[in-house]
């Protein structure tokens, strides 16, 4: 039984790669964030010593052989910083994007699903939470307990989750009208089921296209409050993009322009990797890109 | 001795009644605006009200209406999707929107089971064929696996599907397909009794016989019985044996199928099958239906008769007082004060 | 009509929507037009009206010939005078025809502005007398009210009236009825027919039900798959119909007139139209079908003036 259920798996998963790499966006994408992360993993092999060490002889210096992206205000290798600092936005990325995508996705469920006085309880928590500005809030954060990165991922999680519940909620809400939902309750399916195998694969379209635009979102977020000053972090694309300001006079491009760059890259990728995702998994889509005749020849029968 | 004997009767009748709807009322609460509220506006939509009928064994009781008389929402109310506001629902003699221990609701959820009007609608867009006939018994648990699947090919023939359609979306299938992997879906289980409501009314016309008389042929195959909702007068004389006429949330009338057509009693059954165009040119009426007016909103529902304000017959009495579902002739009841003066002698056709 | 095609041109195919269809319709006999999805029906009827949505769709051939003018060769100006002054159009659902934010007795009254140029005062009084001849009751003071104040049955009267103020001589009807109940239906259609022995009128019905095409025409043409199977006069088409698929409709319709052991159910799905069958349509789907049916298609065969039936069985009739 085993036996077929791994093969119906990894049969499930090859037809998966192969509808996803038909997006050539998308599959660039998802090679460059791939590049990214596992760049981000090495950086320690890549670029071996203490990069964040200033040397001073080389302060700002444009773009060479010696330092591919130039140098910046310290003299420090801007590569070196860039790939260490996608670590910083990577973890941010994912872990307040994923914190955000499923609070935000569970809530709505939950308010969608049940209804009532759930949904009205659910959505005036959401209501609480969308007031928050996020500043005072890091701040609040900053006065209480350490600036560290766990702290930033929860602020930017927390504040985050109430779109993405209303989006959860109003898709549930009209999913629940529809016939095929009845039809599960006739049948006795339990609430659990609904939820998550019913409600949840039919927005999974809109669930994507949410924590896809989020996570850029949440990249600026952080970058922002790098930028504010309000969490100095190790490195950060943030904090370059920061000090890069001051020193705008004297036309240091590079030290603005290639962590721009990067955050600007890593938000589209994560983008088209979602909008892959959508094509891949939506059934509707599956067939129309066989061949016509192929179409043809299966519907005579 | 004899309170054995009774016990006895009483099961044996239970049992032949599958399921039963005894004075069954749905009454929603409608929000009024300001200005609605200062004019007193009725709150109360009373979309069933007071509705009683049997299903036997192995038949197919007909639910025949316009929109907005209640029929739907009788449906759901039997399917547990609603609760009653009064009245009871009996399924082999339990009343089912009572507290249930599990076991007990498990059995309801098997042996009750529902095909819709809307086939597309009705399947989720997401699962394959197989995997939506194969729905129920993962619910349930029934089985092993490779059963299950076995199960799922024998139903899908049942219907009239092929094999290759086990792994098709139900966007790839015709509507009649996708009505009839509802139908497949529905009988995985072997349920004693699936309501139908509109089956076919979203069908093209060359499809929809084609389903008829699938169903006619599971219900004799797998010894169901059928409750059968549907506006169309055509399909429920081909499909049922007995046949409930409901108006504005009311039984109006109640009687075997032979019945309905060749002696009908209630005018709105009466207007109603008038009103039906024949497919026989040399059938042609010549004026049109003798009903005033239009059909009442839910709402704002009628005194006395809910169908007085419209009825060719009405007296005084039918504006004050509210009839009663009443046994006419044999097995034949209708809710009329006239319905005596109605009864005729020579059959209509 | 004469060998009138339309087809679709869209990114995933051409749809055939109609082929090589030829009927006539005389004046003053209500004509029927019965098929059911994908038959065409519809499209027929908007390409006489010139309402074909002319980028995917596309008039591959025929002639529309109305009057003794080519509807298809007209321009657009043209077109449109002709469109509501002489040919009308009511449709299936009034609720999406009727302009919600409209007064009621305005629209029927924009239609006379608009095509008789008659000044506002007038063409609303006319719009008045209009609603009371469709039997709607106090008809001065509903003119003041909105779409979704009326009931069905009286939005379908409105249409109605908005469609007859300029008195055209042709109605084309697309299932006037589908959407209402079946008293409020026999109603209608009853109108419909009073207003063709008044106004001396041809009224074209569209429908799927063959019970209502019974009721209120007199000849009928039946479509399946873009394709004028059969036409004829209303009791050869129910006593003895010709083509296999009229004699399948009729065979597999429900009877609330009579009992029926079991009815014939005519097997299969309706084709795609981005690719239909070769040669005749139906054949997929025809008892009686021959080898050529699949390689050649029939053309019409006739044995009196108007009647036809697209079969090789009618070869030799």
């Amino acid at each position: 039984m085993t036996n077929t259920y791994s093969k119906r798996l990894v049969a499930k998963a090859s037809s998966f790669w192969r509808s996803y790499s038909r997006n050539r966006g998308a599959l660039f994408a998802f090679f460059f964030l791939v590049a990214l992360i596992l760049a981000a993993l090495f950086a320690n092999y890549i670029f071996p010593g203490d990069i964040e060490a200033p040397n001073l002889s080389n302060e700002m210096l444009p773009p060479s052989a010696s330092a591919i992206l130039g140098t910046d205000y310290l003299g420090r290798d801007q590569l070196a910083l860039l790939v260490f600092g996608a670590r910083t936005s990577l973890i941010v990325a994912f872990a307040a994007g994923g914190l955000l995508a499923v609070v935000g996705t569970m809530a709505g469920l939950m308010a969608g699903y049940f209804g009532g006085r759930a949904d009205g309880l659910i959505m005036r928590i959401a209501d609480v939470f969308l007031t928050i500005p996020i500043l005072p809030l890091i701040l609040v954060i900053v006065a209480f307990a350490s600036p560290n990165l766990l702290n930033v991922m929860f602020a930017i999680g927390l504040t985050g989750w109430p779109v993405m519940a209303r989006v959860v909620r109003s898709d549930s809400l009209a999913l629940m009208k529809r016939e095929f939902i009845e039809i599960e309750r006739v049948m006795g399916a339990s609430s659990a089921r609904i939820l998550f195998k019913h409600l949840l694969p039919n927005q999974l379209n809109s669930i994507l296209v949410y924590a896809s635009l989020s996570i850029p979102a949440v990249i600026l977020t952080e970058a922002s409050l790098e930028f504010l000053g309000l969490t100095p972090l190790s490195v950060s694309w943030g904090f370059m993009l920061n000090v890069s300001m001051s020193y705008w006079i004297r036309g240091t491009w590079w030290m603005s322009f290639f962590p721009g760059f990067a955050i600007f890259m890593t938000a589209l990728s994560f983008y088209f990797v979602s909008e892959g995702l959508k094509e891949a998994l939506n059934p509707k889509l599956k067939r129309r890109r066989e061949s016509l005749a192929v179409q043809v020849a299966e519907r005579k029968q | 001795m004899l309170a054995i004997g009774a016990q006895l009767i009483q099961e044996a009748r239970v049992l032949e009644n599958l399921l039963e709807v005894e004075n069954l009322c749905k009454y929603f609460q409608v929000k009024r605006t300001l200005t609605e509220m200062t004019k007193n506006a009725p709150r109360t939509v009373k979309a069933v009200d007071h509705v009683s009928f049997r299903v036997s064994r192995g038949e197919t009781l007909g639910i025949v209406g316009e929109s907005g008389c209640g029929k739907t929402t009788t449906t759901k109310l039997i399917l547990r999707l609603l609760t009653p506001t009064s009245g009871r629902v009996l399924f082999e003699g339990y009343d089912i929107h009572e507290k249930l221990e599990r076991s007990a609701l498990s059995n309801i959820h098997r042996e009750i089971q529902a095909v819709f009007q809307d086939p597309a609608g009705s399947l989720d867009p997401r699962m394959t064929v197989g995997e939506i006939v194969r729905e129920p018994m993962d619910i349930h648990k029934t089985d092993n696996s490779a059963s299950r699947d076995d199960t799922v090919r024998k139903m899908l023939d049942a219907v009239g599907l092929t094999a290759e359609q086990y792994n098709r979306y139900p966007h790839e299938l015709s509507g009649g397909q996708q009505q009839r992997v509802a139908i497949a879906r529905a009988l995985t289980l072997r349920p004693k009794i699936v309501i139908l409501d509109e089956p076919v009314s979203a069908l093209d016309m060359s499809v929809r016989t084609q389903i008829l008389n699938l169903l006619k042929d599971l219900q004799s195959e797998f010894d169901l019985t059928y409750l059968f909702v549907a506006h169309d007068l055509s399909v429920v004389r081909y499909m049922c044996d007995r046949i409930a006429v409901m108006y504005l949330g009311q039984i109006v009338e109640y009687c075997a199928t032979q019945d309905l057509y060749k002696n009908p009693i209630h005018p709105y059954t009466k207007a109603l099958l008038e009103a039906v165009p024949i497919p026989d040119p040399s059938q042609r009426r010549s004026s049109p239906s003798s009903l005033r007016g239009s059909m009442p909103s839910p709402i704002d529902v009628p005194t006395g008769c809910r169908f007085h304000t419209r009825c060719p017959y009405a007296v005084h009495d039918c504006e004050q007082n509210e009839p009663q579902l009443r046994e006419i002739t044999k097995g034949h009841f209708v809710s009329c004060h006239l319905a005596e003066k109605f009864v005729s002698r020579i059959p209509t056709s | 009509m004469h060998d009138l095609s339309v087809r679709f041109y869209l990114g995933a195919g051409v749809v055939n929507a109609v082929e090589h269809l030829s009927f006539n319709v005389r004046k003053g006999v209500s004509f029927g037009i019965v098929g059911e999805s994908g038959s065409g029906k519809t499209v027929t009827a908007l390409t006489i009206m010139g309402l074909l949505a002319r980028p995917p769709g596309r008039v591959d051939s025929g002639a529309i010939s109305y009057n003794g003018i080519d509807l298809l060769k007209l321009k657009d100006e043209e077109m449109r005078r002709i469109r509501g002054k002489s040919i009308a159009m009511v449709y299936q659902d009034p609720m999406t025809s009727l302009n919600p934010v409209l007064r009621v007795g305005f629209q029927i009254a924009e239609t006379l502005m608009v095509h008789e140029k008659i000044p506002r005062h007038h063409a609303e009084v006319k719009a008045i007398e209009l609603m009371e001849s469709m039997g709607i009751p106090e008809a001065e003071k509903r003119a003041k009210e909105y779409p979704h104040q009326f009931s069905g049955g009286m939005r379908q009267r409105i249409m109605i009236a908005m469609a007859l103020a300029t008195n055209p001589d042709l109605l084309i009807a697309d299932e006037p009825t589908t959407a209402l109940d079946v008293i409020t239906q026999s109603q209608i259609l009853a109108l419909l027919r009073e207003l063709e022995r008044k106004r001396n009128m041809t009224v074209i019905l569209i429908t799927h039900d063959l019970g209502i095409v019974a009721q209120v025409c007199e000849e009928v043409l039946v479509m399946y798959a873009g394709h004028g199977m059969e036409r004829g006069s209303i009791r050869e088409i129910f006593s003895n119909p010709k083509h296999p698929y009229t004699r399948g409709l009729l065979e597999s319709t429900t009877r609330a007139d009579r009992d029926i052991d079991r009815l014939r159910s005519i097997p299969g799905t309706i084709p795609d139209l981005i690719n239909p069958p070769t040669g005749c349509r139906f054949q997929p789907r025809c008892p009686v079908a021959q080898v050529r049916c699949s390689t050649q298609e029939p053309p019409p065969f006739s044995d009196n003036a108007d009647g036809y039936s697209k079969c090789w069985q009618s070869e030799h009739s």
